[in-house]
């Protein structure tokens, strides 16, 4: 299986009024060709801004260090305008709120064609043709009438679908969905889901698929990064994952889910929030949180350990890793 | 065509249209409305009352002040749009580079010049920059609209501060578009109208602001008549030719409402999402 994204101690700083703060720190993952992997972490634990970071569309007051190798060529060496040719082109991207996602002076068909016209050089006849049959393969009905639309005139499963069509417009190898769903009704939420599958068959594209819902995660991933406070946490298949969960804060994520036949009156949380990327604990980021912390889990972060292909950051699993 | 339509169901906005088009019309066609030459003195009929002869009746100089209100409405109309052109020249792309790249140049050096603009009282500031360049009505317009400006670099920064962190902005720039167009097809637009708000608002203060530096000798040379010093001429009459200031005051009045309400009208059929 081809490599095409190689992510090496990706770490984002951004400069604010209270100092430098580091939201992503040494965050490391690859995604393979034909692959959907999934990020998967609560709000603020740095999911948007690594994908972020790879588009290059940070804040000005943004910073990014590491390697984040695309096609084998390190995309941090790109100059702007060389940048420029591989989002939309190579790298496309779903945002999380279809309805304001779209330019509401624009028609949608004018949107799906930008990025076409920009990277394909089709002439308008051709990409409006082009748009047209995206919108069907989206599942659009009317698709005619959709292209001269304004998004008010849509719903947000619409929106999303026009969204997805606009990714779709140049083939690109990479699609990464930022909580594609969450804005979503939960029967819309299916369909989307549905749609974004078979897209990836028919084209396979790969997918990096930012989510805080595990359920989207069981759906639709084949590899799953749990992201906690700007690093990863833990890294294994899907399967692995929900099956034979390592991480404390991973359990965690998977009590607090409800099931149908639950017989517990109230489901579990993880207590306390995230800590401020100014306030990282000295040892372990999540120990604070943790029912399982230990003395040195207060004083030493633990490493990332490779235990048979399945990543932990965790000290419980320490002399497991250093057996292998 | 479907635009126009939805603007001729604005009842508001086809009144402020309609004067607006009839201080057109007025302007285009002053030679043949005005039934005297505006100049013309007559001793014989100094202040005299309106009457069938003089319909507004006629200044300390005997001039028919009708005439004088029909050939104002070309000195008004082209301060509002010559003054406002110039302001929105100036003020607009710096406003929209200057939100759009924030940094140093921004914070510091554009907004921290419009500060300081904006910190002196208009007219102070519109007098100051045409005893500058020196009296006449191109130099007058040019100060007029340079003491706009900063409202528009206000304005359109704003728009694009809040517009360069929607979605659909940074939904653009990930398949790849570049910056100029960025600017100009997607933010600009969206920011237009409170830009188009304020360009009314500023056109009906730009008639004003020529009015009062006409007064004070640095806009309109004597005698050529515009309304604003027509009024000011006249406020020494008030008592006994309340007359001489009541046509040019009800002419600047219905035009700055005129642009006011075409302004509001204009709003509703540019934004999509007051459209029904």
């Amino acid at each position: 299986m081809t490599t095409i994204l190689e992510v090496e101690q990706l770490k984002t700083r951004f400069r604010t009024d209270n100092g430098v703060v580091s939201v992503v720190d040494g965050v490391d993952f690859s995604i393979h060709a034909g692959e959907t992997l999934g990020i998967v972490g609560e709000s603020g634990c740095g999911k948007s801004v690594t994908s972020l970071s790879i588009m290059r569309l940070l804040p000005p007051n943004g910073k990014i260090e590491g390697e984040i190798r695309f096609n084998g060529k390190n995309i941090l060496d790109l100059t702007e305008k060389e940048m420029q040719s591989v989002r939309g082109n190579e790298i496309a991207m779903i945002f999380q709120e279809p309805m304001t996602s779209l330019n509401p002076l624009h028609t949608v068909g004018r949107q799906i064609e930008e990025a076409i016209i920009l990277h394909m050089k089709l002439d308008k006849a051709e990409a409006k043709k082009r748009a047209i049959s995206l919108l069907k393969a989206v599942g659009m009905p009317r698709a005619e009438e959709i292209y001269e639309e304004f998004p008010h005139q849509l719903s947000g499963g619409m929106r999303q679908r026009v969204m997805i069509a606009m990714a779709m417009g140049c083939n690109p190898k990479l699609i990464i969905a930022d909580e594609p769903t969450t804005a979503l009704d939960v029967t819309i939420q299916a369909q989307i889901l549905d749609l974004m599958r078979e897209v990836k068959e028919k084209t396979g594209t790969s997918i990096m698929l930012i989510t805080h819902d595990l359920g989207v995660v069981a759906e639709m991933c084949d590899r799953v990064i749990v992201m906690y406070a700007g690093q990863v946490v833990e890294e294994t298949d899907v399967d692995t994952l929900f099956e034979n969960p390592k991480h404390p804060y991973t359990i965690g994520l998977m009590n607090s889910i409800p099931e149908l036949d639950d017989e517990r009156e109230y489901l579990d949380t993880i207590p306390g929030t995230v800590p401020l990327p100014h306030q990282m604990p000295k040892g372990c980021r999540f120990a604070p949180r943790c029912s399982q912390a230990m003395a040195i889990c207060h004083e030493k972060p633990p490493e990332l350990l490779q235990l048979n292909g399945h990543k932990c950051r965790c000290w419980l699993y320490a002399e497991e890793g250093e057996q292998q | 065509m479907k635009t126009v339509k939805k603007f001729l169901r604005n009842g508001l906005g086809v009144i402020g249209a309609l004067i607006i088009l009839g201080l057109i019309v007025v302007a285009v066609f002053a030679n043949q409305i005005a039934p005297y030459d505006p100049n013309a003195q007559n001793y014989d009929q100094v202040l005299s009352a309106p009457s069938s002869e003089h319909l507004f009746g006629t200044d300390d100089l005997g001039r028919d002040i009708f005439s004088r209100v029909v050939f104002g409405a070309r000195i008004s109309i082209e301060a509002a749009l010559i003054s406002v052109g110039i302001a929105m020249l100036i003020g607009v792309p710096i406003g929209l580079l200057s939100g759009y790249y924030r940094g140093f140049w921004d914070e510091w050096i554009v907004m921290r010049s419009v500060d300081a603009m904006q910190a002196f009282p208009f007219l102070i500031l519109a007098l100051a920059i045409s005893a500058v360049l020196g009296a006449g009505f191109g130099n007058a317009m040019l100060a007029i609209g340079i003491g706009f400006a900063p409202a528009f670099i206000r304005i359109t920064r704003g728009q694009v501060l809040t517009l360069r962190n929607m979605e659909y902005i940074q939904a653009a720039r990930s398949v790849g578009v570049k910056d100029a167009r960025i600017l100009f097809r997607h933010i600009l637009p969206n920011a237009l109208n409170p830009i188009v708000i304020q360009a009314t608002l500023a056109m009906a203060s730009g008639i004003i602001a020529e009015a009062s530096l006409s007064y004070l000798g640095l806009g309109v040379q004597p005698p050529t008549p515009s309304w604003g010093s027509m009024l000011n001429q006249a406020q020494t009459l008030l008592s006994v030719a309340p007359y001489a200031t009541i046509y040019p005051g009800m002419a600047i009045f219905l035009v700055v409402l005129g642009f006011n309400l075409l302004g509001d009208g204009l709003q509703q059929i540019l934004d999509p999402r007051v459209r029904k």
